[in-house]
């Protein structure tokens, strides 16, 4: 199971989600990543390749070969297994604290006075 | 200004190996992240902005600070010499007359200059050791105290760095033309002591130089590190001497530890993980 050095931040998390179903060029990660935290992450493109560069060197994305399509220059980024499970243990970790507050949140309802 | 334009102009705050590997595919981002919302443009140059520069500086960093304060104090090791070089020949072309002025001892200064400028920072340090030692007795002789050989520790620790922390760069002679610093410096204030405007634009320039080293301190302190070298220099050869400004020698004495502090600082904080 990968391990990460840090927990992913939630930019991180939706621009590696994006990746889930294929690999995508840089403006389509913003894209994707806006609609998948519906419309909360809206990635700048300094912040997105800052972020692409440490998830290629931590082994979680890599990157394609340079291509233009349109007449912009792109390059196509893929998830690794080891991203697929950076995801997956995140998205655990998330689960489980909402787990948590959701149910002391539910216990400590009915001591609340309106 | 296009918008292109102004995009590349901020992704210049990147390192250069960033901006060869990215810089065409973010361009391409950019200007589809802001094709339909213009208003946005200011927000993504700013941050390609600050976060080039962040990178530039963990590029710096990323050898870690003693190789980066050892890279400072290299080039300050050139600026101390250029220094020296352009006083003795300055002096020697006002007439003066003294063994500290001969032409051995000056074209010796100069030859290890031009070794430390091609990229040969071992062969200069052992150079610069030797220069130093053997004019030291010649010094002592006018100045003979320990106070008169204060101002040789900072060539002194500068040519130890060249020696034992040299710089990993391959050799180039084109660096030779730094060797117009020093001949313009004897041209301008070699023939007559200085006076009013040849004292303006020699303070516009090291003002220039300092704004440049403050800027470039978080990004890259190598060039504040280099220029408080001579400044400490200075400021060694002026603190015993009563008559002297306070100001003036807090001013030049006081950059190397405030630099080599905020480096230090600096160097830390980039190791911080981001997330």
């Amino acid at each position: 199971m990968y391990s990460p050095s840090v927990e992913l931040r939630t930019p991180s998390y939706f621009a590696l989600a994006a990746l889930l179903d294929g690999p995508l060029h840089g403006y389509a990660i913003v894209r994707r990543a806006a609609e998948l935290s519906d419309g909360a992450v809206k990635l700048s493109t300094g912040t997105l390749y800052a972020l692409l560069e440490r998830a290629v060197g931590e082994g979680l994305v890599v990157a394609g070969e340079p291509y233009v399509e349109g007449g912009r220059q792109r390059r196509d980024y893929a998830l690794t297994d080891a991203g697929r499970g950076a995801l997956h243990a995140e998205t655990e970790r998330l689960a489980q604290a909402a787990r948590t507050v959701a149910r002391r949140l539910r216990a400590t309802a009915r001591l609340v006075t309106p | 200004m296009s918008r292109e334009r102004l995009i590349n102009a901020a992704l210049r705050a990147y390192p250069r190996s960033v901006r060869d590997h990215h810089g065409s595919e973010m361009l391409s981002t950019v200007l589809d992240s802001t094709a339909d919302a213009p208003r946005r443009l200011p927000r993504e140059i700013l941050d390609l902005v600050r976060v080039g520069l962040r990178s530039r500086a963990t590029e710096t960093a990323q050898p870690g600070v003693r190789r980066v304060i050892a890279d400072g104090l290299c080039r300050g090791a050139t600026w101390v010499m250029t220094l020296d070089l352009s006083t003795l020949l300055a002096q020697r072309m006002r007439g003066m007359h003294d063994p500290l002025l001969s032409p051995v001892s000056i074209a010796g200064l100069a030859a290890v200059l031009a070794v430390a400028l091609i990229g040969y920072d071992r062969l200069a340090g052992v150079g610069g050791l030797v220069w130093t030692v053997s004019r030291t007795p010649e010094v002592f002789h006018h100045h003979p105290s320990v106070d008169g050989l204060l101002p040789t520790v900072v060539p002194v620790i500068c040519f130890a760095v060249l020696l034992l922390a040299p710089r990993r760069r391959a050799p180039m002679p084109h660096r030779l033309g730094w060797l117009a610093v020093p001949a313009v410096l004897v041209a301008a204030f070699g023939p007559a002591p200085l006076d009013g405007p040849l004292i303006a634009v020699a303070m516009l320039v090291v003002a220039l130089t300092g704004l440049c080293a403050i800027a470039l301190l978080p990004t890259d302190p190598r060039l504040a590190i280099a220029a408080a070298v001579p400044a400490a220099y200075l400021g060694l050869q002026i603190v015993m001497k009563p008559d002297a400004p306070i100001v003036l020698k807090t001013l030049l004495l006081a950059p190397v530890p405030i630099v080599l502090a905020i480096t230090i600082a600096r160097s830390r904080q980039l190791q911080q993980p981001t997330g």
